[in-house]
């Protein structure tokens, strides 16, 4: 298993597509995720524990791990947050006192019995764009939120480390924590880094703390740091901000309001770093570390589309666009399922006795359950999955508008967004695909187990839906 | 295409492409450098390396100011160079903090987890300024690759400006200048001083735009600078396999120490308690302590109560915990007589075995060397501390002159601050009769480990210190050759019989070794005015005949008794002949009468026996 550390704003920017991308299968299974932030109820953490309110028992988070957002140190049992009582408690000795006056000024460390300003950052309120406190804080609570951390990097295949070199925690803790997980993993494992730099703009105004200009200088000194640290410690990296002079497409947005998820291009594009970086990397002369950027064409805005991804089985389309196409397909079949919700709980559509509907019936005789209730819930959780499905796409429309994908897909999938698309959809292509799908129940695999058994009818629907992918791609 | 990377202006023509080296343009304007953004508790150093990175090369051009459009940095090239230049004149005092210790508690062990190569934080405070709790006001700190930061406090008790007027002022800010040139050039003649390197440490490039062109002292390292620290520095590696750092000491300015701490080595090295070796007065009086196990270990290891103390956790960073450090040294004189301590006595360890020795050996662990001998202290001083460099230094300027001698009274009283004292005499089996006697000689026939020494004068050229042994020696013998001296009949003293019985020269009793030949007052007194100079020159003659005397002994076997005996005859009646002939603008002739035969012998030790001659008209002959 891969394991994805997502650190900050920016890390769960990234791991928000990483599961956006998983859930769509442009991304292979399985990976995991450890998310790290100090604050885990925004309104971004929220949408990434949640999945955009997608999760439940029937519905799984397409990103292991992601449910839980880890604060970078123990926060809840801090007797203190103000930066200098980390540090310096009543019996502190005079020592330390100086070495900390000396490391830190006025304005981050305070000054003793000092209250508002003069007590320095409050880190319960935040790091306030400040990285040399955020590494601080980081570094010396490191023994206790992150232990699992290190336990679940030794035995991940690959580590990705995700996030930016703005803000606060992200910029702060990114280096001293790579340098722990390398520690921890030793010199053989595979890690890689994917960074955003400038890639959104913080609304003019005055008299915050941080605006964009501190975001600058914190990606500046960042990358300084960074590349004479933390870069060598990566096995390779990749770096992606705004360029110069950028087309609309690629130009900094403006930051969401209340800190929401930003939509932008370069969360998907650091993603892309989880396929790029392994490809580009010779395991064997791991001395090399190289630091990639990406291109963007200007003439084909949609080039992330076009992209090569993972490729799932019995597919011959790699590219984004065809997952996309396949998205949309299941969100049409599962829409038309409800629109004919009679036909489908009650199997009244063609063969649908000797297909689904016997095995629907089975497992509902199994359960002790009448079928057509059994097999509501089965619908119920198929819808389930298109809201994912459509949180997926909605995102995509977001950014890339909404292409035409005509061109992407297999063969199956690429007739049915045809008809989709001029609006020729009707509820039987949904059924005529659902029973095509029933000759791949058998081969097209259930989604790895997580953790608990998953309910019968939510496995149901995810066995219906690897079958109908199963036909897209056929 | 277009690269998606901030400060990147080029076209690509392809979906990805390489950034290994950092683009400048992603570098803040100077008035948005920000310290607090670097990711690392060590942000003010980090700043500093940035600044001093920032420095151009070309002489003459005009260096960044980010400070004057910035007001919040508290680090500048400026500030960089009043440290450097306060340390190395005085103003600043440079101190080891282990981040380790319990003192510094979570603090400490967070820096260290960070940074293990910090873990020996040099703390700069200043010698005049009180600080909190009693101590010197703390005003910047060490790191490997801007050398120093500044404290960001400080600022606010106006200490910059005041620093600046203090440095500024020095009348010694030239010397402290070339002293850094010289400590400079210790890094260029071991290949580790490339401040134009792309992966040079900014403190190198800071420091060759301090210096520029300046002309180094020459030797001022060895007698009059300290070496404080140490601390460890990032160099450009000369190749793969090289560390990219040193662990270094720097200079701070103390004209002649070179020469107080040759004096320390005529105290008896003694094992202390815990991990030292305490340099002794003879009546048992620590005179210096030198480290030999860094203090914590030792402290650690009592506390445990194990067999012997924990020195793990400082192994490999022996140098940094303190090892070889001077400590409470006390302004003793040495009294006459003192032995010199170097090498092992008969029943007691020296200097070598008990400091030297076991010093060189935790300088090889902590240079991560298998061995370091004194050829490489000697190639490279500043990486050693003083307890080692000084030592190395002093002994092979001995061994390029000669054997370890044994100083007189009188040369101890003239020893002058700033002017090494004599540590070596020439071997007169080595000087070939006929050539410029040597100003100081070994006297043959010693016993132990060092030689009588008779000293004319020593000293560098422009502050020679006149003692005068030798031409007094030659006086005596002059006395002897006019018949107005005499052998008192026990064989201990030649005396003056023509000027009431004053003592020339003769064996003298130290409280603890017997000098056997020493050249007494009345004789120095002679030859220090112009006296017996005039007499002497009124006697041309006599004159001639005691210099072909002299001037026919001395060749053959050299290591024979009688042959070393003789040329000590000859190198001190040379002496005194040139000094009397000195500014006369006379000459002597090449011939006369000489004497043959001794007409007695003082003993110095057995055979080793200085023949006397009488001038043969006086004897008749």
């Amino acid at each position: 298993m891969d394991l994805v550390i997502a650190v900050g704003g920016g890390g769960q920017h990234i791991a928000l597509a990483v599961a956006r991308l998983l859930r769509v299968g442009a991304l292979a299974e399985p990976i995991e995720a450890f998310v790290i932030d100090a604050d885990s109820d925004s309104r971004l953490a929220v949408k990434l524990r949640s999945f955009g309110h997608t999760v439940s028992a029937g519905c799984p988070h397409p990103l292991e791990g992601a449910e839980a957002i880890i604060p970078p140190f123990a926060r809840d049992t801090m007797k203190e947050t103000a930066f200098r009582r980390i540090f310096l408690d009543d019996r502190a000795d005079p020592m330390e006192r100086e070495l900390f006056e000396l490391f830190y000024d006025e304005e981050s460390g305070g000054v003793d019995g000092g209250v508002g300003v003069s007590a320095g950052v409050d880190i319960g309120k935040g790091m306030f764009a400040n990285p040399s406190v955020g590494s601080a804080v980081f570094a010396s609570s490191k023994g206790g939120a992150m232990d699992p951390l290190f336990g679940r990097a030794r035995t991940a295949a690959r580590i990705f480390v995700v996030g930016s070199f703005l803000g606060g925690t992200g910029a702060g803790i990114t280096h001293q924590l790579i340098k722990l997980v390398r520690e921890a993993v030793g010199p053989a494992k595979p890690i890689y880094g994917s960074f955003l730099l400038r890639w959104f703009d913080l609304p003019p105004t005055t008299g915050q703390t941080v605006d964009t200009s501190t975001l600058l200088a914190s990606m500046g000194h960042g990358l300084e740091y960074f590349y004479r640290y933390t870069r060598s410690l990566l096995d390779a990296s990749l770096l992606l901000g705004v360029p110069d002079h950028p087309t609309p497409h690629i130009k900094a947005v403006p930051a969401a309001a209340e800190n929401d998820e930003t939509v932008s291009m370069y969360p998907l594009l650091a993603a892309f770093g989880l396929l790029m970086l392994p490809d580009k990397t010779d395991t064997q002369a791991r001395a090399m570390h190289r630091t990639y950027g990406l291109s963007h064409d200007e003439h084909d805005p949609a080039w992330p589309l076009r992209r090569k991804w993972n490729t799932p089985r019995g597919s011959r389309d790699a590219t984004l666009g065809a997952r996309l196409v396949e998205a949309l397909i299941l969100q049409e079949v599962y829409a038309s399922f409800r629109q004919k919700d009679s036909d489908f709980v009650d199997f009244d559509y063609e063969k649908a006795r000797t297909t689904w509907g016997s095995l629907i019936s089975n497992v509902a005789r199994a359960q002790h359950d009448r079928e057509s209730a059994f097999a509501r819930k089965v619908l119920n959780a198929l819808e389930a999955r298109g809201a994912q499905l459509r949180f997926v796409t909605s995102w995509f429309t977001t950014v890339f508008g909404d292409p035409d994908l005509s061109l992407f897909g297999d063969p199956r999938a690429r007739q049915l967004y045809a008809v989709r698309k001029h609006r020729q959809w009707k509820a039987p292509d949904a059924f005529k695909l659902l029973i095509d799908a029933f000759q791949f129940e058998s081969t097209a695999g259930a989604e790895r187990a997580r953790g608990h058994q998953p309910d019968p009818d939510a496995e149901l629907a995810m066995k219906i839906e690897r079958s109908l992918l199963a036909a897209l791609r056929s | 295409m277009i690269q998606l990377i901030p400060g990147s202006n080029d076209a690509s023509t392809s979906d990805s492409f390489a950034l290994d080296q950092k683009k400048g343009a992603w570098q803040p304007t100077p008035a948005h450098l920000r310290t607090k953004s670097f990711p690392t508790p060590y942000a003010q150093a980090e700043m500093m390396s940035h600044l001093l990175g920032q420095l151009l090369l070309d002489p003459g051009v005009q260096q960044p100011q980010p400070e004057l459009v910035n007001p919040r940095l508290q680090q500048s090239f400026e500030r960089w160079r009043l440290l450097l230049l306060g340390l190395v004149l005085g103003e600043l005092t440079l101190e080891t903090v282990d981040l380790r210790r319990p003192e510094v508690d979570n603090l400490g062990a967070m820096l260290a987890d960070l940074r293990p190569e910090c873990r020996f934080l040099g703390l700069l405070r200043d010698a005049r300024r009180q600080g909190a709790e009693g101590r010197r006001l703390l005003v910047g700190a060490a790191d490997p690759m801007c050398l120093f930061w500044c404290a960001p406090r400080v600022a606010r008790e106006n200490y910059w400006s005041d620093l600046k007027t203090r440095i500024d002022a020095s009348a010694e800010r030239a010397d402290a200048l070339r002293l850094l040139a010289e400590w400079r050039g210790c890094y260029e003649r071991n290949g580790v001083w490339q401040p134009g390197h792309e992966s040079a440490p900014p403190w190198q490039k800071g420091l060759q735009v301090l210096l520029g062109e300046t002309a180094p002292s020459a030797g001022a390292l060895s007698t009059d600078a300290r070496g404080v620290g140490p601390l460890r520095l990032g160099v450009v590696p000369r190749n793969g396999s090289d560390a990219s750092e040193v662990i270094a000491f720097l200079p701070q300015r103390d004209p002649g120490w070179g020469a107080r701490f040759a004096e320390l080595l005529f105290f008896q090295p003694i094992r202390g308690g815990a991990g030292t070796v305490d340099l002794v007065d003879p009546n048992g009086r620590p005179v210096v302590t030198v480290r030999m196990a860094p203090r914590d270990a030792v402290r650690d290891g009592a506390a445990r109560n194990s067999a012997g103390p924990d020195t793990a956790t400082t192994a490999g960073v022996e140098l940094l915990a303190g090892v070889g450090r001077l400590e409470s040294i006390v302004n003793v004189a040495r009294g006459h007589g003192q032995a010199h301590w170097l090498e092992d006595h008969p029943n007691a360890q020296g200097y070598r075995s008990l400091v030297l020795n076991p010093l060189l050996a935790a300088a090889a662990a902590s240079h991560r060397r298998a061995t370091v001998s004194e050829a490489d202290v000697a190639a490279f001083p500043i990486l050693f501390p003083d307890s080692v460099r000084l030592v190395v230094a002093q002994t092979a300027e001995a061994e390029a002159g000669g054997v370890r001698i044994h100083l007189s009274r009188e040369v101890i009283a003239r020893v002058e601050p700033g002017v090494v004292a004599p540590q070596s005499g020439a071997l007169l089996t080595r000087w070939t009769p006929g050539d410029a006697p040597p100003r100081i000689v070994a006297v043959p026939g010693g016993e132990g480990a060092l030689a009588v020494g008779l000293v004319e004068r020593f000293g560098p050229a422009n502050r020679v210190v006149d003692v005068g042994e030798l031409r007094a020696l030659g006086f005596a013998l002059w006395l002897y050759f006019l018949g107005e001296a005499e052998l008192r009949s026990d064989g201990a003293r030649v005396i003056w019989t023509a000027d009431e019985g004053k003592e020339l020269f003769g064996r003298v009793v130290l409280p603890n070794a017997e000098r056997p030949l020493d050249v007494l007052r009345d004789a120095l007194l002679a030859v220090r005015t112009d006296a017996e100079r005039t007499r002497a020159r009124d006697r041309l003659a006599t004159l001639q005949r005691y210099a072909m005397t002299w001037r026919a002994l001395g060749d053959g076997e050299t290591e024979r008794p009688e042959v070393m005996c003789a040329r000590l005859g000859r190198v001190a009646a040379e002496t005194f002949l040139a000094w009397v002939m000195e500014g006369s603008g006379l000459v002597l002739g090449r011939f006369g009468l000489r004497a043959t035969t001794p007409v007695e012998h003082y003993v110095l030790n057995g055979p080793f026996r200085l023949p006397l001659f009488v001038d043969p008209y006086v004897r008749g002959e």
